[in-house]
């Protein structure tokens, strides 16, 4: 190991938690070094290569031994196995670059789950220390900054006091049979709010609606991914370095539970030091409680910051369901016409029964429903349909089907995003068999569902069916695709934040209690899930918290 | 598909005159792959492109050859480090029924015997050690709807007959941009 190099502020992960920090305090003067395990892409890497891009490691890494796998154990398995699932987007700008960009909020039902319900039986909920009061200007600041579509004022359950910075996307015509569908039913839906540009902005053109943003990089830098929009405002200040292919191995604390600095592999593999005067993590949920169970030392055996022994503990993803319907394209296209027959985008959700005291259930939420058309992805789509039939459908019929599902159908789907209850069953820790190809231990899940996340993941998918009934001209078939699943990219909890040290890693201002320049910004704050991606909510967070240690330099508070 | 024959033709032909200059470039690529060791036994290759021309017919036809022993093998797709195995092993135990059955290799079958015998193994009703044959089955249904529908960069959607097959050209930045006519019909 070299010298040690010395910066103000070091960042872990480039990321939806990171960005926002490393914009916030380089232009308010700090220096500051992001780290970042993955490479840097630029919109000429992003291509519609479905082999390379999906079905490849492009943005997560391969489920193989030397590599860098997770291992898992999900319900009904005794024992834990290889997965490249609870990875997101390993590149500079982290899963933000690689993300569909639903952006909605979370709404005061998800920081008051405690209080609302008075608790359920297993499951370790808590109310968050922060009122909706103290995170709306944030959620405004990033759509702002980043650039955000949607229509104000059409939402019932929203949560919001000014407009969206961009009018909605252009909506597939299909759309106007959800909105019939779901007023027959007494819902109301709304435009999807998306990080992509409807118009130009910020000096980026806007969508020229492809269709590939889930899973792809967007070409057109239309996508508002921190990539595209945050880190380059932030080099623009020349205090803000980003370094791809650095590897964080180890944060270093002194004698006093202060933070020093970091260890790290550079891009030739070697181990460089890097000395600074905050350090913070941001390199999603499971990545940063695996870091911090691997920086233990004399003073914090059980890992760093991990008095409390929270780190790790109330892992939560997001609960996921999903219908499918088949329409027949020229009866939509008898109804309503061919234009804008080939927009990718549905652009309908509806949340009204978010809050849900009426479904009888132990959880009185219901979710977010998402209408979205299949993904264009055409090797995704033939391994569906013969999947679906159990691979009974090869040979000529499987040709026939192909030919039929391009030319002939539209599929319209709902996604429903659920509660994940946090609960003792869902945790992650140190694997402490397998190893990475740098030699590093490799975190380890092991996910259970609480049941009465699950109950209300199945009460909803049953409502989208209903939704996705009731449409007109009917759809050829309808079927309920998948229900209580888990999504792994959406993952939060490892660190939650509250007040009482004994019972929460982070402070309000997720600081962590025990080492009071070491700051977490990605998911891991989140006591609850909530019910809806919480990408918008990392990102607001994180301007939030990156204005308090602004504040902290101001004041003098932390030591050179 | 290029035989090993007509690559080396190709290659000692003089810059491949007549020669489509993809094919010249796969062949040479199959050629290195020959040469690394990576490449499939001929008669497991053999059952291979047999069995994969009855899940997905025209899959050969379009380049299934070149996916499979060349692209599957280089990086990234050989840090994939379960496929060739599979579809490796998967090969041994279609001649080995093939033969059981109707005495002869795989290849060799009748189109409805291999059907019948691709049937079997899709069900999973084929054991053997070590094999799960309905895993394979998926594996190599996987690999030819890979082959087929992919960029024609990897060598398996020659000409572009899979997207011309479902009328979009995937990686094209236009949405759902028809192809233009006149291109053979599969």
């Amino acid at each position: 190991m070299g010298k040690a190099e010395q910066t103000d502020v070091v960042v872990i992960g480039s990321g939806a938690g990171g960005a926002p920090v490393a914009v916030t305090l380089s232009e308010a003067g700090a220096r500051v070094i992001v780290l970042e395990r993955g490479p840097s892409y630029t919109i000429r890497d992003f291509t519609h290569d479905e082999v390379a891009i999906c079905r490849r490691d492009f943005f997560v890494p391969f489920p193989y031994p030397g590599h860098s796998p997770h291992t898992i154990r999900k319900r009904g398995q005794n024992s834990y196995h290889l997965t490249n699932e609870g990875w997101v987007g390993v590149c500079v700008g982290g899963g933000t670059v690689h993300m569909s960009g639903f952006t909605y909020r979370l709404k005061e039902s998800d920081l008051r789950l405690r209080s609302m319900t008075g608790g359920i039986a297993g499951a370790d909920i808590v109310d968050w220390p922060i009122s909706m009061d103290e995170l709306l200007p944030y959620y405004d600041l990033y759509e702002a900054r980043c650039g955000v579509s949607g229509q104000a004022g059409v939402n019932p359950t929203e949560t919001r006091r000014r407009p969206f910075p961009l009018p909605a996307l252009r909506p597939h015509p299909v759309a106007r049979l959800v909105d019939q569908a779901a007023g027959k039913l007494g819902f109301h839906s709304f435009p999807t709010p998306r990080a992509i540009l409807s118009a130009p902005y910020g000096g980026r053109p806007p969508c020229n609606y492809c269709g590939f943003c889930g899973e792809y990089g967007c070409e057109n830098g239309s996508k508002s991914s921190v990539a595209a929009s945050l880190l380059p405002q932030a080099q623009k200040t020349g205090r803000c370095q980003v370094r791809p292919g650095c590897m964080v191995t180890r944060i270093l604390t002194d004698k006093d539970d202060r933070a020093t600095g970091v260890v790290y592999l550079d891009k030739k593999g070697e181990e460089r030091k890097l000395e600074a005067r905050v350090v913070v993590l941001a390199a999603t949920a499971i990545e940063s409680a695996r870091l911090l169970l691997m920086s233990k030392n004399g003073r914090f055996p059980l890992g760093l910051a991990n008095r409390s022994g929270l780190v790790g503990k109330n892992l939560t993803f997001s609960t996921f369901g999903k219908g499918t319907s088949i329409f027949e394209r020229h009866e939509l296209e008898k109804k309503l016409g061919s234009e804008g027959m080939d927009l990718p985008f549905l652009q309908r959700s509806v949340q009204d029964d978010y809050w849900n005291e009426k479904n009888g259930l132990l959880l009185p939420k219901g979710g977010t429903y998402n209408f979205l058309l299949h993904h264009p992805n055409p090797i995704n789509a033939a391994v569906r349909l013969m999947m679906e039939s159990k691979w009974s459908l090869w040979g000529q019929k499987l040709k026939d089907r192909l030919r039929e599902y391009f030319h002939d159908e539209l599929w319209v789907e709902f996604e429903v995003f659920g509660e994940f209850l946090p609960h003792s069953g869902c945790y992650v820790d140190l694997d402490p068999q397998v190893k990475d190809g740098f030699g590093l231990p490799v975190a380890r899940i092991s996910n259970l569902h609480h049941p009465a996340s699950d109950e209300v993941n199945k009460f909803c998918v049953r409502r989208g069916m209903d939704i996705l009934e009731a449409m007109r001209p009917a759809a050829k078939k309808v079927w309920p695709f998948t229900w209580s699943s888990t999504t792994y990219h959406l993952q939060h909890g490892t660190c939650r934040f509250g007040s009482d040290p004994s019972r929460s890693v982070l402070n309000p201002d997720c600081m962590t209690h025990d080492v009071h320049n070491l700051y977490i910004t990605d998911g891991s704050f989140m006591p609850s899930s909530g019910a809806v991606p919480a990408t918008p909510t990392i990102m607001a967070n994180s301007f939030r918290v990156a204005e308090k240690i602004a504040g902290r330099f101001l004041r003098r508070e932390i030591p050179a | 598909m290029i035989t090993r024959r007509q690559m080396i033709l190709g290659l000692l032909s003089a810059a491949g005159t007549g020669f489509y200059p993809g094919l010249l470039k796969a062949g040479a690529n199959t050629l290195l792959g020959a040469m690394s060791g990576w490449v499939f036994e001929p008669d497991r290759l053999r059952a291979l492109l047999a069995a994969a021309d009855r899940v997905l017919p025209g899959v050969v036809a379009a380049g299934f050859e070149d996916y499979i022993n060349y692209w599957l093998i280089k990086e990234p797709f050989n840090r994939a480090a379960d496929w060739k195995p599979l579809l490796n092993i998967g090969a041994v135990h279609l001649d080995r029924v093939a033969r059981k059955r109707h005495k002869r290799a795989f290849a060799d079958c009748k189109s409805e015997q291999q059907d019948e015998l691709l049937s079997s193994f899709q069900l999973g009703e084929i054991s053997a050690r070590h094999f799960s044959s309905n895993a394979f089955f998926q594996r190599l249904a996987m690999v030819c709807a890979e082959s087929f529908l992919s960029d024609p960069k990897y060598g398996g959607n020659r000409a572009q007959v899979g997207w011309h097959l479902i009328g979009h050209h995937a990686c094209w930045w236009a949405p759902r941009r028809k192809l233009p006519a006149g291109l053979p019909a599969y």
